[in-house]
């Protein structure tokens, strides 16, 4: 700010002499007259509109309207804020954290459940699911990684990987024509073995254990879920998406996890968590009527203006200024001094740029009274 | 009687009161003047821009919405004509010469106060080049900065006239001003702080 101060400050002498910068005296009366004597032969109404318009083009390297009203420079050359202007900065910046931090929580749950699907594959094929935690830690590896440090499964792996998925495809082909029983009860085997019957009850897992708590699919730009997917078709589609088929953990109670890492096709069958929606204007509830700090707020950044509506006026003025649902002014009545007079007009034009966050009820009203400057 | 506002000048001009528009004229022809002298740098072409001013506000005083100062509104008819002039104008026109009638008003106020000659012959030299350093401006800067550095209007009011926002309005100012310094700097007239007002 010291910089942009400084960098325009002529001097104290140059200063004066720009704000007062002298100009010879006229008889200002004979040039009155004058004017006076043409106006008797003009006509109301002759002038060109082109006079009217807005003057000067824009310099090349000139802000945008947009950035330049948001935060305007003072006379002096300093940048200021209105609290109104940093509120709805800041509010917007905890929406896009909100956003971000929620897409990276869908990111990496998918990367967990890719790892976790290829681990259980990893160890059923080289038969290592019966191997315990403690003869695992016991050879020395990790729990859950045992078959995959082990250097000696591979093979077998390699070999029983594809009678695997021959397996896994003869299962789904049987299966496919009454999927709703299977996918609707996961935690009741009725396969005739754990195998099958876990692989197709990981296509439709409860829809509780599909996403992150606290994310909600419908406030993600690009990931919201289609309406009403039949039951069936979503659990064809998880089918036909899920490459990596998982097998059983050799638990039959235990509630299925993601069959596939594929965010967006999980997504689409949960149901939003309210109580852990992050705070996004679409995906977050809307208060009933807008904050009267927001409000005051609100008007405070138009009533300037529409003093300046009112200049010389003897009485303040009054208005009743009502707020639509989107936030917007819907209209502005104006009573009082100005009421009747074009400075009405003024003032409704001046409050009207007031804008609030949406809220819920139909409208919302409030009185303002504009006192002259 | 209290005095009548601008709005309402224009309300009983605008049912025909030949009077209120008189009355609103006289209060701010010398603004207007002002303003055309220093967009123009001539005493005559001044002279008819603000006469033609009134008139044509006079003639369009049915399409005054009532949405801005009424007094900016003739600001605006002021500017526009005084742009129409400078573009009409020949291009190898000299804008400033020995006797801008900018300087001439800087001469009078020194004349008035010549109790330190040395500091009244800096003082015109400061305005002659200040003058010079206003008329290098672009058209947008020069007539931005006369309206809040020589006029004396808010943001808001210049933003009013040239039809922009007030940060448009302030970020013209800046610049101006920044181009300004350079020149001054350039001519030996380097700001000195407070010092230089002594």
């Amino acid at each position: 700010m010291s910089d942009r101060r400084s960098s325009s400050d002529l001097g104290s002498t140059a200063e004066a002499t720009l704000s007062a910068f002298p100009f010879p005296e006229r008889d200002w009366e004979s040039d009155a007259r004058a004017i006076e004597a043409r106006l008797l032969n003009h006509v109301r109404g002759s002038t060109d509109d082109l006079l009217l318009a807005a003057p000067l083009p824009s310099e090349a390297d000139e802000p945008t309207a947009a950035s330049a009203s948001a935060t305007p420079l003072t006379n002096s050359g300093v940048r200021t804020q209105s609290l109104a202007e940093i509120a709805r900065r800041s509010l917007e910046k905890k929406q896009a954290n909100e956003r971000q931090m929620a897409r990276e929580s869908l990111a990496l749950a998918a990367q967990q459940r890719q790892l976790t699907v290829q681990t259980d594959v990893l160890r059923t094929a080289t038969g290592v699911s019966a191997v315990t935690p403690a003869s695992a830690a016991a050879s020395g590896g990790a729990p859950g990684s045992a078959a995959v440090a082990a250097p000696q499964p591979w093979p077998k792996f390699a070999l029983a990987l594809p009678v695997l998925a021959l397996a896994a495809a003869a299962l789904f082909w049987f299966r496919q024509p009454a999927p709703a029983p299977l996918t609707v009860n996961a935690s009741a085997p009725a396969a005739p073995s754990a195998v099958a019957s876990s692989v197709v009850a990981h296509q439709r897992p409860p829809a509780t254990q599909e996403l992150p708590r606290g994310v909600d699919p419908n406030s993600l730009p690009g990931e919201a879920a289609p309406a009403s997917e039949p039951a069936s078709a979503k659990v064809a589609s998880a089918t036909a998406a899920s490459a990596p088929a998982r097998v059983a953990t050799g638990k039959p109670g235990a509630k299925g996890e993601r069959a596939t890492p594929d965010a967006k096709s999980v997504d689409q069958s949960l149901p939003p968590d309210p109580t852990l929606r992050p705070a996004d204007s679409r995906g977050g509830e809307l208060p009933a009527k807008p904050s009267s700090g927001a409000v005051q707020a609100a008007l405070g950044a138009v009533l300037g203006g529409a003093r300046h509506c009112v200049a010389g006026d003897d009485a303040p003025s009054s208005a009743v200024v009502v707020f639509g649902s989107d936030g917007r002014v819907q209209h502005v009545t104006v009573s009082g001094s100005a009421a009747g007079k074009s400075s009405a007009s003024c003032i409704e034009a001046q409050l009207s740029r007031a804008r609030v966050q949406p809220f819920a009820a139909a409208n919302f009203s409030v009185n303002a009274t504009v006192r002259p400057e | 009687m209290s005095k009548r506002t601008d709005r309402e000048l224009v309300d009983a001009a605008r049912e025909g009161d030949s009077e209120a528009f008189g009355t609103l004229m006289r209060r701010h022809q010398r603004r207007i003047y002002r303003l055309a002298l220093h967009l123009l740098r001539d005493a005559a072409e001044a002279e008819d821009a603000t006469q033609e001013t009134f008139v044509r506000a006079y003639g369009a005083l049915d399409r005054f919405d009532g949405r801005s100062e009424a007094f900016t509104w003739i600001y605006r008819i002021a500017v526009n004509l005084s742009l129409n002039v400078i573009r009409a104008r020949k291009p190898n026109r000299k804008s400033v010469s020995t006797d801008d009638p900018r300087l001439e008003g800087v001469l009078v106020e020194t004349r008035a106060g010549s109790a330190n000659p040395l500091g009244d012959s800096e003082n015109r030299e400061l305005g002659r080049v200040l003058c010079e350093g206003m008329d290098a401006l672009s058209d947008t800067l020069r007539t931005t900065l006369i309206l809040v550095g020589v006029d004396g209007l808010s943001h808001a009011q210049a933003g009013e006239v040239l039809g922009c926002p007030e940060g448009t309005v302030a970020w013209r100012v800046h610049e101006a001003r920044k181009k300004l310094k350079v020149f001054l700097v350039e001519r030996g007239f380097a700001p000195k702080g407070e010092e230089g007002a002594a």
